[in-house]
């Protein structure tokens, strides 16, 4: 069976070509319709677990992918926070604030105000931002080089109006 | 229990809770069992608000104490402010640690007037932060100029006119420690004239308020501690109080000695530099003044021109030049060489400059142009930005009248010559042949005496001696001038000489001319001229076989001499001066014949020479 082929940024396109009236902006509904009906086709498929699991995966491509496109990787680590702050503010993805952070071992808890993901959802209980875990873990991954896991302690799903991630290399 | 009954319970409970800093009771009454539904929830709802309000309490008592650190329930969106305020507040305490490492990077953007404020403080943080790096580096600075500098800083106390500040330097400058310097009066640490000059300047500058603040800059001599005298550079200035009152000097003096004497003797230099190049300039215009007359008045013509690929353009030529082609200077400068002259001459020059751009030098050539004999100098001129061959000049002298004089010169010689030789020759055989042939005939009738038959065999010994000298002397009086020659031409003369010397080598000899006889004096240089060639052939070539021809067509006679032997380097053997083979001997009669020759010849290849001449 043939291996499918490794993600490649260049699969995104040319988007100013490719929506010259359109522009490069949509619709934050359009992005969670996405995601939820994915998550919800997942879930029935494999299961919760898995489901999430799929979404960290992903969301771990994609912030490798989008550090080593977007982001100036050779900077030191407290310039870097500000440049990753100022890249999700510009992108809509949220606001950034960082609660803890040692550089030694890259052991981060950060919040993010407005998520792209979960702001404004009802309260469950559960964490939904398994796709920003991914993408938080990928994008320290790509500035670190080292293995990353990413793991958010609260939510708009646990009833709180900032989400807080807890970012550590992988033992 | 009635629900009335348990509704006061519930009232009792809940009475303390909206103003209570109190906890509520651990257990809350559990609902009795005879109660109602309703009020059983109405109960159970109390119990859990009561949690709640304990949690909510306890997490905004814990952040007033300063823990953040505590986790609120997952799954109730009643905590969500606090929560929020815990999260904003971590981040605070975040930033805050970053302030306190230097980073002044930090911004808020939430909780309002507290933001405005914190963000100004960090602004002022970092506004005087900057000022201390400022200062800071200007501390740095000065002390670096203090400790290391050769200058010498100082203060001097307006009040009590004493030093009160030298620095370490001064033992560089002037020998003194600072302390031994300190300890000297102002006067004493100038030379007198100079603590003169200084004073007045003082008094001067004193008088004027106008000039607080400014600088000062003099120079002035002070004493060493070794005797000697230095001069220096001395920017002071006068610094005043707040109230207008100067307090005290404070200046740098600078150790200028070296450069003052640099600058006497860059003086020095160019004033000797100005006489140099006036005189210079005397000179070249003395030596522009002689080039230019010989220039205009040499019998040479003299012409420079520009090369450009293989373009040669006249810039500038004498007269003598412009005369040679009929023309004035003015119509031959700033002309292409190709439209000035026929072609054949263009082509002389084209050669001549390209050989002598090809060899980087000088060359000097003699050529035969317009029935003249020329000698032309062509020098190439090197550029000196390009390094390239760019220009040339030309020297040409008519060397026709010289040619002409030596040409004379050697037919005077050759006639001389002829004639002694032809004297010489006369002699040997009119009075030694007949005297030797004389002594011969006597000594056969000697012979013929009895008396002498004892000695017959040393009469015949005398004989064939004298035999051999009357063969000599005739062979010796025909080479000096074959009488052959005289008598009967070229031809027989050649003919006769080969005769002899077949048994040597082997000679072809093909000849056309015939009983043709011309000038006397011609008829021997070309005589002369094969015996040489001959001459040449039996001592150096190693030859077995020599062809010679001659010919006539059109007044011109042609020969053609070729031998099978070793031949030679021809170039080589030209350049040599002293060359055996009487190559020169040969060339210099051909001349004389007014004639050209070529000559073909390599070693391992035999000698070939062509020769013509006018009759
Ligand atoms: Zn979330």
């Amino acid at each position: 069976m043939n291996q499918p082929s490794a993600f490649q940024w260049s699969q995104l396109g040319d988007i100013e070509i490719g929506r010259p009236n359109m522009g490069t902006q949509t619709h934050v509904n359009v992005y969670r319709l996405l995601q939820h009906s994915l998550r919800h086709v997942l879930e029935r498929q494999y299961g919760q677990a898995a489901s999430n699991d799929l979404f960290f995966k992903a969301g771990k491509i994609s912030g490798q992918e989008f550090c080593r496109h977007n982001m100036n990787g050779d900077l030191p680590f407290f310039d870097f926070i500000p440049h990753l702050q100022a890249k999700l503010r510009d992108l809509g993805i949220g606001i950034l604030r960082i609660e803890h952070s040692n550089p030694q071992n890259f052991h981060i808890t950060l919040t993010i105000e407005e998520d792209l993901d979960c702001s404004g959802t009802p309260v469950t209980g559960q964490t939904l931002c398994h796709y920003d875990e991914g993408f938080l873990a990928g994008i320290f991954e790509c500035y670190s080089g080292h293995e990353m896991e990413a793991r958010e302690l609260e939510c708009w799903g646990t009833g709180s109006q900032t989400c807080r991630f807890e970012i550590f290399k992988k033992s | 229990m009635t629900d009335s009954e348990v509704m006061r319970l519930l009232a009792m409970g809940m009475k303390q809770m909206p103003t209570s800093a109190e906890r509520p009771p651990e257990r809350p009454p559990l609902p009795p069992d005879q109660c109602s539904p309703a009020a059983r929830e109405v109960l159970q709802l109390s119990r859990e608000l009561a949690q709640v309000r304990t949690i909510a309490f306890d997490a905004v008592q814990q952040m007033s104490l300063g823990n953040l650190d505590f986790e609120l329930p997952r799954d109730n969106a009643f905590f969500s402010p606090i929560k929020d305020l815990q999260a904003k507040l971590k981040h605070l305490v975040w930033q805050t640690n970053r302030l306190a490492q230097g980073d002044y990077h930090q911004q808020i953007d939430f909780l309002g007037d507290f933001a405005t404020s914190f963000n100004q403080l960090i602004q002022s943080l970092r506004e005087r932060r900057s000022i201390e790096q400022e200062l800071e580096r200007s501390n740095q600075q000065f002390k670096l100029i203090a400790e290391n500098t050769l200058d010498v800083i100082w203060k001097i106390d307006l009040a009590t006119m004493r030093y009160n500040y030298i620095s370490p330097s001064v033992l560089g400058m002037r020998g003194y420690t600072v302390q031994e310097a300190m300890s000297q009066s102002v006067e004493e640490s100038l030379t007198p004239a100079s603590a003169q000059q200084a004073l007045t300047t003082l008094q001067s500058y004193l008088s004027k308020p106008e000039l607080a603040n400014l600088y000062v800059c003099d120079e002035y001599q002070q004493p060493c501690k070794d005797g000697r005298i230095i001069d220096i550079e001395l920017t002071a200035t006068v610094v005043f109080d707040a109230n207008g009152q100067p307090i005290e000097i404070v200046g740098v003096t600078r150790d200028i000695t070296r450069r003052k004497a640099t600058e006497t003797a860059l003086r020095r230099s160019e004033a000797n530099l100005a006489k140099l190049l006036k005189r210079q300039t005397q000179a070249n215009k003395k030596l522009n003044r002689q080039l230019q007359y010989f220039y205009d008045h040499t019998v040479n013509a003299i012409a420079f021109f520009d090369i450009d690929a293989h373009r040669i353009r006249i810039t500038k030529c004498n007269q003598r030049w412009a005369m040679a082609l009929g023309m004035t200077p003015n119509d031959v400068e700033n002309r292409d060489i190709d439209d000035l002259i026929d072609p054949e001459s263009s082509r002389m020059y084209h050669s001549l400059i390209d050989r002598a751009m090809a060899a980087g030098a000088t060359i000097q050539e003699q050529c035969f142009w317009r029935g003249k004999h020329i000698e032309v100098v062509l020098i190439p001129i090197v550029n000196e930005q390009t390094q390239r061959i760019d220009q040339g000049a030309a020297l040409v002298y008519d060397v026709s009248e010289r040619k002409e004089m030596e040409r004379q010169l050697t037919q005077i010689g050759i006639r001389i010559e002829t004639r002694e030789r032809r004297q010489l020759a006369a002699d040997l055989h009119d009075n030694v042949g007949p005297l030797l042939s004389s002594m011969n005939m006597y000594l056969s009738t000697l012979a013929r005496k009895p008396e002498i038959a004892p000695h017959a065999a040393l009469v015949n010994d005398v004989r064939d001696i004298l035999r051999e000298a009357i063969t000599s002397v005739r062979e010796i009086s025909n080479n000096l001038s074959p009488q052959v020659l005289t008598n009967y031409g070229l031809t027989s003369a050649l003919e006769l000489f080969f005769e002899t010397k077949q048994k040597l080598i082997c000679i072809r000899h093909t000849n056309t001319l015939g009983d043709l006889r011309f000038n006397e004096l011609k008829e021997i240089m070309c005589y002369n001229i094969i015996k040489e060639l001959y001459n040449n052939t039996i001592k150096y070539a190693d030859a077995t076989a020599i062809d010679l021809s001659l010919s006539q067509c059109d007044g011109k006679i042609f020969i053609q001499y070729r031998d099978n032997g070793k031949g030679f380097d021809l170039a080589q053997k030209m350049a040599e001066p002293s060359n055996n083979l009487g190559l020169f001997s040969i060339i210099n009669r051909i001349n004389n014949l007014d004639g050209t020759y070529q000559m073909d010849t390599a070693s391992g290849q035999g000698f070939l020479v062509n020769i013509e001449f006018p009759l």
